[in-house]
């Protein structure tokens, strides 16, 4: 008597990791091919006893770690946690301004943000635009003579010993003396 | 409430109303109560890391990390997710910065390196009928050994996705909190852990 050959193609090797590392939470449908084909389905198997050796391994290493280990463990990380509880008030009063407001609600903070700089502009504005002609006029020469008095008097001094730098070196020969003989 | 203590890590759902509770403790300053954390949850976190490290004493540094980063922001735990899932978060996060510190990895690839040296030549078929019962365990452990591989060469992130996936037994949306991407891209990235260990298996006729 001849047997049947299942239906459809044998499994690729992308269909046989899919069945086994599949993507999807819940169970994906046995394709016909597969529930008639044994070689697919020992491909299939082979490949979850290699996972679950990797499983297996990872336990087995957990599974020899002793006892004590655990509590060493448990032990370290509580006078870690004490010591950083010690701590903590510091730290939060230094982070929270910042994360706090900023990070949780972004638009409440960049809105508040957005008022202050309007409230800065209409300020500014509101100071700078009623008549400023007659204040000007009636400032301006008080602040600035004197400085320009005081600066014309120190810059005059300036002016001489510059003009008198500027028309000796221009008198070539009156500085002649003062290279050496071969140049 | 004593966690259980030995073998493979407590998988029994725990009751979020106590946890709740306790984390309002640890909240109002009762340092002490966050021990219940450290209990519950140490083993299942060191399996985790360690399945992403492979390095014991690393796992166990990493493991300790987690658990005081966990009580230093627990006032930021809003409970969206469940604690353990906030948890795996934070050692992935700690995962990344120990790896991104000391790259080259290392520590998978030496238990590669140790296997692959013990082993002869393997058959190349993953039919168990051509070949006798030596053969067959030979041939479980070399794709034992591939599904390794293929784990060390995925991204941080890829590894722990997969690992989140086909060793831990987490959800897509427990899994899509855990590492904050959207579960669009936690089956692409599963998807791409898959392909790569078909490139593996690709000879394994």
């Amino acid at each position: 008597m001849k047997t049947q050959a299942p239906p459809g193609s044998h499994l690729s090797n992308e269909e046989i990791v899919l069945r086994v590392f599949p993507v999807g939470d819940g169970a994906s449908p046995v394709p016909l091919h597969l529930a008639a084909c044994q070689s697919c389905q020992s491909r299939v198997a082979r490949l979850r006893e290699g996972a679950l050796m990797e499983q297996g391994a990872i336990d087995g290493v957990l599974g020899a770690i002793p006892e004590e280990f655990w509590r060493q463990q448990e032990l370290q990380v509580m006078q870690q946690v004490r010591s950083a509880a010690a701590e903590k008030p510091r730290v939060l009063a230094f982070r929270l301004p910042v994360s706090g407001q900023l990070l949780r609600r972004p638009a409440l903070a960049l809105g508040s943000l957005a008022a202050a700089i309007l409230l800065v502009a209409v300020l500014s504005l509101s100071r700078s635009s009623p008549d400023p002609v007659p204040q000007v006029k009636n400032t301006a020469p008080a602040t600035v003579t004197p400085v320009t008095a005081a600066l014309s008097e120190a810059d005059r001094l300036d002016d001489e010993l510059l003009l008198f730098v500027d028309q000796t070196l221009s008198e070539e020969d009156s500085v002649a003396y003062l290279l050496p003989e071969d140049v | 409430m004593e966690p259980e203590r030995s073998g493979r890590p407590a998988l029994k759902p725990v009751d979020r109303n106590i946890e709740a509770d306790i984390l309002s403790q640890v909240k109002a300053g009762d340092v002490d109560a966050f021990e219940y954390f450290v209990r519950t949850y140490q083993k299942r976190i060191f399996r985790f890391v360690y399945t992403l490290v492979r390095d014991p004493h690393e796992a166990d540094g990493i493991t300790q990390d987690v658990f005081v980063k966990a009580f230093r922001s627990a006032g930021g735990f809003k409970g969206e997710s469940t604690f353990e899932t906030w948890l795996i978060r934070i050692a992935i996060n700690t995962v990344r910065d120990h790896e991104r510190r000391r790259r080259p990895v290392v520590s998978f690839s030496e238990i590669s390196r140790d296997e692959e040296d013990s082993d002869g030549p393997l058959p190349r078929s993953l039919d168990p009928t051509d070949g006798t019962s030596p053969e067959k365990e030979a041939l479980s452990r070399e794709i034992r050994q591939r599904v390794n591989k293929a784990l060390v060469s995925l991204s941080p992130r890829q590894r722990a996705v997969f690992v989140l996936k086909h060793f831990n037994q987490k959800s897509i949306p427990e899994i899509s909190k855990a590492i904050g991407l959207d579960e669009g891209t936690i089956k692409s990235h599963l998807f791409r852990a898959a392909r790569k260990l078909r490139e593996l298996l690709e000879d394994l006729k």
